[in-house]
């Protein structure tokens, strides 16, 4: 065959299959709006009535009754909203949509899913039974971690931050390093919301965990202001090996700590080799007040590094009149170094003082 | 004999162009499927990705949004306000004004109440225009002004990241649109591997004649112009289904500097970007591709399919001929700038892939389609190309151009269709067949031109695209 012949052959080839991928967009196009105009069509008369399920103080058990009689070609097309009404109700509401699902079937399909082959069949599932908040699928989530799906670990770790067992932390803390990981954030967040139930687990994590693991039971500690962990904190802002691990816990002590904890605050503001430890600690310094603390924060404004001048400026502003003094009388010497920093943490403090927004977000991350 | 010669020279050439022909659209071709992989994982697991959890997440890194803007008083307000609405948890917004000569500036203050504040320059990159005034906003919150002399794109960004105060940095135009949950898909990547992704860069999409209220693209569809509709399609082949298939592969070498999320660590180890180089938002990715490489450090640079920055494409010959120059000159720098990577088994697959392929087939196809026309003219004139054979080559040609598109086209519809009008799907088919008519081959020159200044070395042509603003019946006057 000539070489014309298989051009026109190559020709013939190519319309067609532009042909078929342009009736491939019509008929996708088609069945996609049908179907949204479908669902819409359905959810649209079921819409106020989810509503009134949701918002009444008394159970609305008239409503009820029409869910749960309702075809299933309808229920289908309204459950994933059914489910996400749970995000957003407690008390009896939470539990009439909860029985709602049990006698639709929903939730025993759920379990029966999490066991499926598909892997976004299985984090659907969870995401579904972690709307629950049910203690008793606690052991499901757990396993769920170690899932080879990413998104189903993820979904997994959701889930056992919804439940709040405090036996669930080590399995999540688990999950931060190794070969099946779920992102640090999702672990932290959940972590978060078991509360200080998870601080003692979290407190020896923070000892001989790997740095990932220090580090996020540092963050955690902090955010759910655990005071029994203040020691450990402590420790690890003075002597942990990792700097990202000592700032963290830095941080988190000027969250939870109590007086004793502004002395550990105090040497690693001056002594840290590093400097976003000392920058840290000097943020952490601005929650207390006391002479010592002013003083220094007084030497930190004139040092030569920018970043821990200019935090040390900021965090006097929240120092009251003792740190306005300081940075007022810095401002008076433009020949140094540190009269930059203190005039632009007045004009700060001042601007926020004006229109009543929070000082503290202005300081350098 | 000279006849022969000419006869011998013309079809090696021919078979050199056709080898090529097929071989630079079949790359294009792979590319989609491997975006097509992407894709289909991407959108199954949209329902379960939960950014709302993200949202809510007080853990999430905080990111600073910089706005390079010089003379953008058309759309400078409503790109602020788009940025000011993104849902995110820690935000701030960072406009640089770059010595504009128009009103940029008071326009900013008329709708944000500017008010100049004494801050003190962190002087961590080297910068070339001085910093005049720092301005915040009393009534955005999370809203700074930098005010300096003009010193371009790339200076005016490193004054930004010099400026910003979060350890994650969004880079984006100021005459862009960013959808409201567009930081949360694409900082996903840093949450998801903290130690190990440095950059993530989002989809460009173009935004001419679409209506924007109250910082937000609300009526999609496509432009009422030829030459913004043909760019359309050319972003989504080569800009989502392209950059998605090399970033399946491991191989992104560009992130758009309409969209780009970087670590500040890194920027500052980088020293910023590179103000003598006109394509400095590749240049800053193949940096960070040799910082990362010659330290042994692991690393990512990913491209994430779904959020979408949307931006006005020129729509007048002269400005886009501006714009291809400045592309392709802004390629050929960053090539010959970074030439030791290329085939360089030390970059992996940055080195023995990507660099190679945007040498022979992004720099250097302007060359081979306006030789290859010109062969194909020479072959008839002389008698040497049979004109039928001739006319069924070029249809194939095109056809097989015409079905790269539509193969792009068919993607979108299938996974994002942002376009749901069936005339846009029409208008779009028609654009896929008008682009082998006259627009590539013009771009073609213009890329030529690009390459020729940048082997002459001339001083760099920045051009001004002209901004019509956005179409914003009916929003709100609220900042």
């Amino acid at each position: 065959m000539s070489f014309a012949a298989h051009s026109v052959i190559a020709l013939y080839a190519v319309a067609i299959v532009v042909m078929l991928l342009v009736i491939l967009m019509a008929v996708a196009r088609s069945v996609r709006l049908r179907r949204r105009t479908r669902t819409e069509r359905i959810a649209a008369p079921l819409r106020p009535m989810l509503i009134r399920l949701m918002a009444a103080d008394e159970i609305d058990e008239d409503a009820l009754e029409t869910l749960v009689r309702l075809p299933d070609s309808e229920w289908h097309a309204i459950e994933p909203r059914v489910f996400a009404l749970l995000d957003k109700v407690r008390g009896r509401a939470a539990e009439a949509i909860d029985g709602l699902l049990r006698s639709r079937g929903a939730v025993a399909r759920s379990l029966d899913e999490t066991t499926s082959r598909g892997a976004v069949k299985r984090a659907n599932a969870i995401v579904r039974l972690a709307s629950l908040r049910r203690r008793e699928y606690a052991g499901i989530f757990e396993r769920m971690l170690q899932d080879a799906d990413k998104d189903v670990r993820r979904a997994a770790a959701v889930g056992l931050g919804k439940v709040g067992r405090p036996e669930s932390v080590a399995p999540l803390l688990g999950c931060v390093t190794g070969r099946r990981t779920v992102s640090p954030l999702v672990i932290g967040d959940a972590l978060a919301r078991i509360g200080p139930g998870a601080a003692e687990t979290l407190a020896v994590m923070l000892k001989s965990g790997t740095l990932l693991q220090r580090k996020l039971a540092a963050e955690v500690l902090g955010r759910v202001g655990a005071t029994s962990a203040e020691t450990a904190l402590a420790g690890a802002a003075r002597t942990d090996p990792a700097e990202k691990v000592r700032a963290t816990a830095v941080e988190a002590l000027g969250k939870v700590g109590t007086w004793d904890a502004v002395d550990t605050l105090l040497d690693v503001a001056v002594a840290d080799p590093a400097v976003p430890v000392r920058c840290a600690a000097i943020m952490a310094l601005a929650e207390h007040s006391g002479t010592g603390v002013v003083a220094t924060l007084e030497r930190a404004l004139g040092d030569n590094d920018y970043d821990i001048a200019h935090v040390a400026a900021y965090a006097l502003t929240q120092l009251g009149l003792a740190g306005r003094d300081v940075l007022e009388r810095a401002a008076a010497r433009p020949e140094l170094s540190a009269a930059g920093h203190a005039t632009e943490a007045l004009a700060a403090a001042d601007l926020d003082e004006q229109l009543g927004r929070r000082a503290t977000r202005r300081v350098l991350v | 004999m000279i006849r022969d010669s000419l006869v011998w020279l013309l079809t090696t050439f021919d078979w050199f162009v056709l080898i090529y022909f097929v071989a630079i659209n079949t790359s294009y071709l792979a590319l989609i499927v491997f975006a097509i992989f992407s894709f289909k994982d991407h959108l199954r697991r949209a329902p379960i990705a939960r950014l709302e959890d993200i949202y809510a997440n007080p853990l999430a890194p905080p990111v600073s949004v910089l706005m390079p803007a010089y003379n953008e008083e058309a759309g400078i307000v409503e790109s602020v306000r788009a940025m000011l609405a993104l849902r995110y948890p820690a935000l701030e917004v960072v406009v640089i004004d770059d010595g504009s000569s128009d009103g940029t500036l008071d326009r900013l203050d008329e709708v944000f109440d500017l008010v100049a504040v004494p801050r003190v320059q962190p002087g961590r990159i080297p910068l070339k225009g001085d910093v005049i005034t720092v301005f915040e906003s009393r009534l955005a919150d999370g809203l700074v002004v930098v005010q300096k002399r003009n010193g371009g794109r790339a200076d005016a960004l490193n004054v930004g990241i010099d400026f910003a105060r979060s350890e994650l940095i969004c880079m984006v135009d100021a005459d862009s649109i960013l959808d409201p949950d567009a930081l949360l898909h694409v900082v996903q990547p840093f949450l998801d591997d903290p130690e190990n992704v440095v950059g993530s860069g989002g989809v460009v999409r173009v935004v001419n004649d679409k209506t924007v209220k109250s910082g937000r693209v609300v009526d999609v569809h496509m432009p009422h112009k030829w030459l913004p509709r043909i760019q359309v399609v050319e972003y989504l082949r080569a800009f989502l289904l392209g950059r998605t298939g090399w970033s399946r592969i491991g191989t992104l070498m560009i992130v758009s500097g309409a969209f780009g999320l970087f670590r500040r660590d890194l920027l500052f180890e980088l020293g910023g970007l590179d103000t003598a180089t006109i394509g400095e938002d590749a240049e800053l990715v193949m940096r960070l591709h040799h910082l990362m490489r010659q330290q042994h450090r692991e690393y990512k640079i990913v491209f994430v399919s779904e959020p979408v920055s949307w931006t006005e494409v020129p729509d007048t010959n002269a400005v886009l001929a501006r714009q291809r120059r400045r592309w392709s000159r802004g390629l050929a720098e960053v090539l010959w700038k970074h030439r030791s990577v290329m085939l360089n088994p030390r970059y992996g697959r940055v080195g023995m892939l990507g660099a190679p392929y945007y040498l022979v087939f992004e720099l250097l196809a302007p060359i081979v389609e306006i030789f290859g026309v010109l062969a194909v003219v020479a072959g008839l004139w002389l008698g040497l190309v049979n004109i039928q054979f001739g006319i069924v080559f070029a249809l194939v040609a095109v056809g097989y151009a015409v079905l790269i598109s539509v193969t792009a086209l068919a993607v979108e519809e299938l996974s994002f269709h942002r376009y749901d009008d069936w005339a846009d799907l029409r208008i779009a088919l028609v654009a896929a067949v008008l682009e082998n008519f006259g627009y590539r081959q013009l771009t073609a020159v213009w890329r030529l031109q690009g390459l020729w200044a940048a082997l002459r070395g001339t001083a760099p042509e920045w051009g001004v695209m002209t901004r019509k603003g956005f179409n914003t019946a009916g929003a709100e006057a609220q900042p």
